[in-house]
């Protein structure tokens, strides 16, 4: 067949079949190419479920590798919605009858278990729909047998095994240690905003909430793994995509610059410190009010944390697997703030255990020197005042209007003497009188000890503490007062403000972290630390290799000049016998040759209470550091309401320090739950309790 | 030409050996096989088993080879076929055309008659042989053509109305008998094979016109009419309305297989998921995946350029076909070739586009991939009588 015609008609075929292919290149080019991505997504998302692995959370650890924070399994009852769904509603109910039963009765103490409970709980939107959702956390064990043994009378049911944070020493560091808690919205809201693709978070993941667990939280969190099952039109898991699984790898391992030895006995000395001051009779009746306390022990070398200890306290065993409302209004109320780490959140006067930094701020703006003596006669008379003359008379109040004489620096520091500290304050704001000095000479001298300003340390929610200065008093006046003639007046800083200032009084506020720094920059010779409480961050059980963290950092460089010595003199005669010193009664029997203590004692007015309109007990303060001419430990209580600082806080310092000096800290054994009876050892202890007056 | 060539041969050494005499006749078919062609079929073969082992294997072990092992075996039987139907001068075969097409026509009658033919969704089109299932609508393709060529070469591309109805009483009597079944998809490829036929039989240009005229008409009417069950009317009109909602439950799900089957083709992107990795194909999403959708599966699996390199493939044989068709020594053999070529070329588009839903979904399957004895073999068969026509040219 050669003909012209068929050719052509055959070439009419051919275009047509040629164009129908073109058509069909056309059409896959569109479906593959152009909208590839969009059907691969759709496909993705119809044809994979992930189910997450949680991750168990890392360790937390002691400088010394004992395990304070560690992960147990708890028995987590759940139950299968898919099951349930496939049952009538008639069995349906029954069955969640009978588990609220069963988990009431398995619980006693907790709040009663209800269907309607159970039934919330399934329709949360929070439990992904492939995998149980969880009823009840930390399950007893015997509902754990009982559910596995009649298993067929709880169809749906399962109690499997989770892990959870558990405290070996319960109490112990808990507020530097800090607690997981269940993603808040605000938690969920802040996650999604940062993008984790590291760490994923589910909206069922625990979260650090406060302390470590809240500020390592980026280190102690695992990392997720996943199961990616494909499913069937259905939705149901037809085979894993073993390629795409993950394991779940643990968190890190945070070592604490903590001893926890050291944690316990700093535990047990505030506390027990804290009864003792209970049972002394003041002329407010007995000071039922010294019930809470922080303490603090820094290593001067480095700004470590070694112990941070704060009352009351709680048990983070009693939040995990969810708490009870009345429990959580417990540990929440504000009246006793038990959640609170007083060692760093919360700021008190610090009395006179200030007189470092005033000393520090006379001796750089010129206005004494090492060997300035002051006449001591029990009281100071302001000068050029005009008021009556109570008012322009301040009275050393621990003194009963007796003087100590003419005081050297030294001895001023040793006795407390406070009207060498009162004539320093007015001395200072009558040089800014005279145009020599601006009107916060004082305050800016003593910024530079960190007072007024965080410490650094990383442990979440510390406050800064407050140094008043005219500007802050000015302002201060203006938001109480309406009237601008009474703000003008009210915040004036007059110099009775600059006396109170010198001996720690006042509107003057630090954390007790912040004074144990202070003090610590003073005892190391000069180098103002930020504070640390993590020493080393491990992969989860392994030495190795170490993550990168800051290592000891140095703040400021003080230079406390050839006056260093002198002060030296000062502190190391508070606890010395025959010195006059404020705490001598307190360190004595205290190994002083082998191991000298320097402190300095604070007892802080805390004003009058608002309901007997009487002066509150005074704060009880103390810091020493030891050994004092090569410190290695710097110490310091505050113990609020117990009196002046020889009659709680000098003992309780000392009841740190002495298994520290006769070196039975490295046998001593933690008891088992790190439990103990304050009152017990209150009976027991020979610690001397020094006396006010002294101070 | 031929004569030229053996006069060229002549001067050329004998050789001694067996095969001597074959080799020594340069006009002998055994020298002009469609080398291409065969390459081609081969190539797809393989690319049609393994996508049938990949969409009947099942998503987990152990996995299901009975699809495999009886595919390979209609391959093997197919090839067979093809030899032998290539073997025998196709001018044997248009003089045995009257009893190849009647016979075509006895075997679409006795499927009719209920308990020779049997019934399978709820089509009266099959017959039990053993294990087997035998579809005479696929052989009734061939047998058309075959039919139709045989007496439009005798017009010689002089077509007066009188033969122009001869010739659609040829093409119309299968497709009628087909009908009954009713199998629309085997309907519509005849249709479309008779539309080319006439085409190349060299019907004039007015008589086209008028024919399509008929057929657009005929489509309406039988659209409108009782003839076509509701579900393959939706399967038309879901075709034109791919994304509107509807509320007939075929319609629904000839909705959802053409939107499983464009997602699974579309997933695959430009390099596919890897054999045995589509998780659409391994999860069985597209119904009918093994022998309609087939292409799905190549779509997933094999992305673009799998996908595109079997469509050049299919094309390639289409164009062997075609060259066939021009070359062919007489015009019975153009006729099979463009009848044949005309087939393929629908059935691809058909089937291929359902899939891409650029055709309304019908019950077709794709020439060489898709899993089927029937198929399977009436295409093997018309590729032997491609090679037959293509390798006798000279002859």
């Amino acid at each position: 067949m050669t003909s012209d015609s068929s050719h052509l008609r055959l070439g009419v075929l051919g275009i047509a079949a040629l164009s129908l292919f073109g058509a069909l290149f056309a059409r896959l080019w569109f479906l593959q190419i152009v909208s590839g991505s969009s059907y691969q997504a759709v496909v993705s998302a119809t044809s994979e479920r992930t189910l997450i692995l949680p991750a168990p959370r890392g360790r937390i650890l002691d400088r010394n590798g004992i395990e304070m924070v560690v992960n147990r399994a708890s028995v987590l009852v759940s139950v299968d919605t898919v099951a349930l769904a496939k049952m009538t509603e008639d069995r349906r109910t029954r069955l969640l009858d009978r588990l609220a039963t069963e988990i009431t009765r398995s619980t006693p103490g907790k709040p009663a278990t209800t269907v309607a409970f159970l039934k919330r709980r399934l329709n949360d939107q929070r439990f992904s729909h492939l995998s149980p959702v969880p009823v009840l956390e930390d399950a007893p064990k015997d509902l754990e047998i009982l559910l596995r043994e009649r298993a067929d009378e709880f169809p749906a049911v399962t109690a499997g095994r989770k892990t959870v944070r558990s405290y070996p020493y319960h109490q112990l560091a808990a507020h530097v240690l800090g607690y997981v808690g269940a993603l808040s919205d605000t938690d969920w809201a802040r996650l999604q905003k940062q993008n984790l693709a590291d760490k994923p978070y589910v909206q069922t993941d625990e979260i650090g909430k406060s302390g470590v667990e809240a500020r390592y939280e980026t280190y102690l969190r695992g990392r997720p793994g996943q199961i990616v099952y494909e499913v069937d039109a259905r939705g149901r898991p037809v085979r894993e995509m073993t390629a795409k699984r993950i394991a779940p790898q643990p968190g890190d391992d945070v070592y604490l610059s903590l001893d926890a030895k050291l944690q316990f006995k700093t535990e047990v000395a505030l506390q027990v410190s804290l009864k003792r001051a209970q049972a002394i009779h003041s002329t407010n009746g007995y000071r039922v009010n010294a019930t809470a306390g922080g303490s603090v022990v820094i290593d001067p070398r480095n700004g470590q944390v070694l112990a941070m200890a704060s009352f009351p306290t709680y048990d983070p065993s009693t939040l995990v697997g969810g708490i009870s409302q009345e429990d959580w209004l417990k540990l929440t109320d504000p009246s006793a703030k038990v959640l609170t780490n007083r060692a760093i959140q919360e700021a008190y006067p610090p009395g006179s255990t200030f007189k470092l930094a005033s000393t520090y701020a006379g001796l750089r703006l010129g206005l004494i020197t090492p060997d300035t003596v002051v006449a001591d006669p029990g009281y100071f008379i302001i000068p050029g005042c005009t008021g009556p003359p109570a008012g322009c008379r301040k009275n050393s109040p621990s003194l009963n209007g007796g003087g100590l004489g003419n005081v050297s620096l030294a001895t001023a520091l040793t006795k407390s003497s406070d009207v060498y500290f009162y004539k320093l304050g007015n001395d200072i704001w009558a040089t800014h009188i005279n145009g020599a000095l601006p009107d916060d000479a004082m305050q800016q001298q003593v910024l530079a000890l960190g007072f007024g300003a965080k410490t650094g340390i990383d442990l979440p929610s510390e406050v800064p503490g407050r140094v008043p200065t005219p500007a802050w008093l000015a302002d201060f006046s203006r938001t109480i007062n309406k009237d601008p003639a009474a703000a003008a007046a009210n915040g004036r800083w007059q110099s009775g403000r600059s006396i109170d200032l010198a001996i720690g009084q006042g509107d003057m506020l630090a954390s007790p972290l912040q004074i144990a720094n202070a003090y610590a920059a003073f005892a190391n010779g000069g180098k103002l630390y930020q504070p640390q409480v993590v020493s080393k961050i491990t992969p989860y059980q392994k030495a190795g290799p170490l993550r990168p963290i800051p290592g000891p950092k140095v703040l400021r460089t003080i230079d406390w000049g050839p006056a260093r010595d002198v002060m030296l003199t000062g502190f190391e005669g508070v606890t010395q016998p025959g010195t006059g010193g404020t705490a001598s009664l307190v360190f004595k029997g205290f190994d002083l040759a082998n191991f000298p203590v320097a402190g300095k004692t604070g007892t802080a007015q805390t004003g009058k209470d608002p309901v007997t309109n009487r002066n509150k007990d005074d704060n009880s303060l103390f810091v020493g550091f030891a050994p004092a001419s090569n410190a290695q430990y710097v110490a310091m209580s505050m113990l609020e309401h117990a009196g002046a600082g020889a009659e709680a806080a000098a003992p309780s310092v000392r009841m740190i320090f002495e298994p520290i000096a006769d070196g039975s800290l490295a046998a001593f054994q933690i008891p088992d739950g790190g439990l103990f009876n304050p009152d017990d050892i209150a009976k027991l202890t020979k610690v001397p309790l020094g006396q006010g007056g002294t101070d | 030409m031929a004569t030229t060539y053996q006069h060229q041969r002549r001067t050329l050494s004998p050789q001694r050996r067996p095969m001597a005499t074959l080799r020594r006749n340069p006009a002998s078919p055994f020298r002009h096989v469609d080398l291409v062609l065969l390459g081609c079929i081969a190539t797809v073969n393989v690319i049609g088993a393994l996508m049938v082992y990949s969409s009947t294997r099942g998503p987990t072990r152990p996995y299901d080879l009975s699809f495999l092992k009886k595919e390979i075996m209609f391959l093997i039987i197919g090839n067979l076929v093809m030899a032998g139907v290539a073997a025998v001068d196709y001018r044997r075969i248009r003089d045995f055309a009257p009893f190849i097409y009647g016979g075509t026509l006895l075997l679409l009658i006795g499927v009719l008659v209920p308990g020779i033919g049997s019934r399978a969704k709820g089509t009266q089109g099959w017959y039990q042989v053993g294990q087997f299932q035998l579809q005479p609508s696929e052989m009734a393709k061939l047998g058309l053509i075959i039919g139709f060529a045989a007496v439009a070469a005798q017009f010689r591309g002089d077509i007066d109305p009188r033969r122009l109805g001869v010739l659609l009483g040829v093409a119309g009597i299968p497709m009628a008998l087909v009908m009954l079944q009713p199998d629309l998809g085997t309907t519509l490829v005849s249709a479309a094979v008779t539309f080319a036929l006439l085409l190349v039989a060299g019907i004039k240009p007015r008589y086209i016109g008028v024919i399509a005229l008929i057929g657009a008409l005929g489509t309406a009417g039988v659209l409108s009419s009782g003839v076509l069950a509701q579900y393959q009317k939706d399967r038309l009109t879901t075709f034109v309305a791919q994304d509107s909602p509807t509320t007939q439950k075929h319609a629904r799900n000839d909705a959802y297989n053409l939107e499983q089957a464009k997602r699974t083709i579309g997933s695959g992107g430009i390099a596919g998921k890897g054999v045995f990795n589509g998780p659409q194909t391994r999860l069985g999403n597209v119904p009918e995946q093994h022998t309609d959708f087939i292409f799905t599966a190549v779509g997933e699996e094999l992305g673009f350029i799998g996908s595109a390199t079997l469509l050049a493939l299919l094309a390639t044989i289409v164009w062997r076909v075609w060259r066939a068709a021009q070359l062919a020594r007489d015009e019975f053999g153009t006729l099979v070739c463009a009848g044949i070529m005309a087939m393929f070329v629908f059935q691809i588009f058909e089937n291929v586009g359902m899939t891409m839903g650029i055709m309304p979904i019908t019950g077709i399957p794709l020439p060489f991939v898709s899993y089927g004895g029937s198929s399977t073999i009436t295409s093997f068969v018309c590729m032997g009588l491609v090679l037959s026509i293509h390798m006798r040219r000279f002859s």
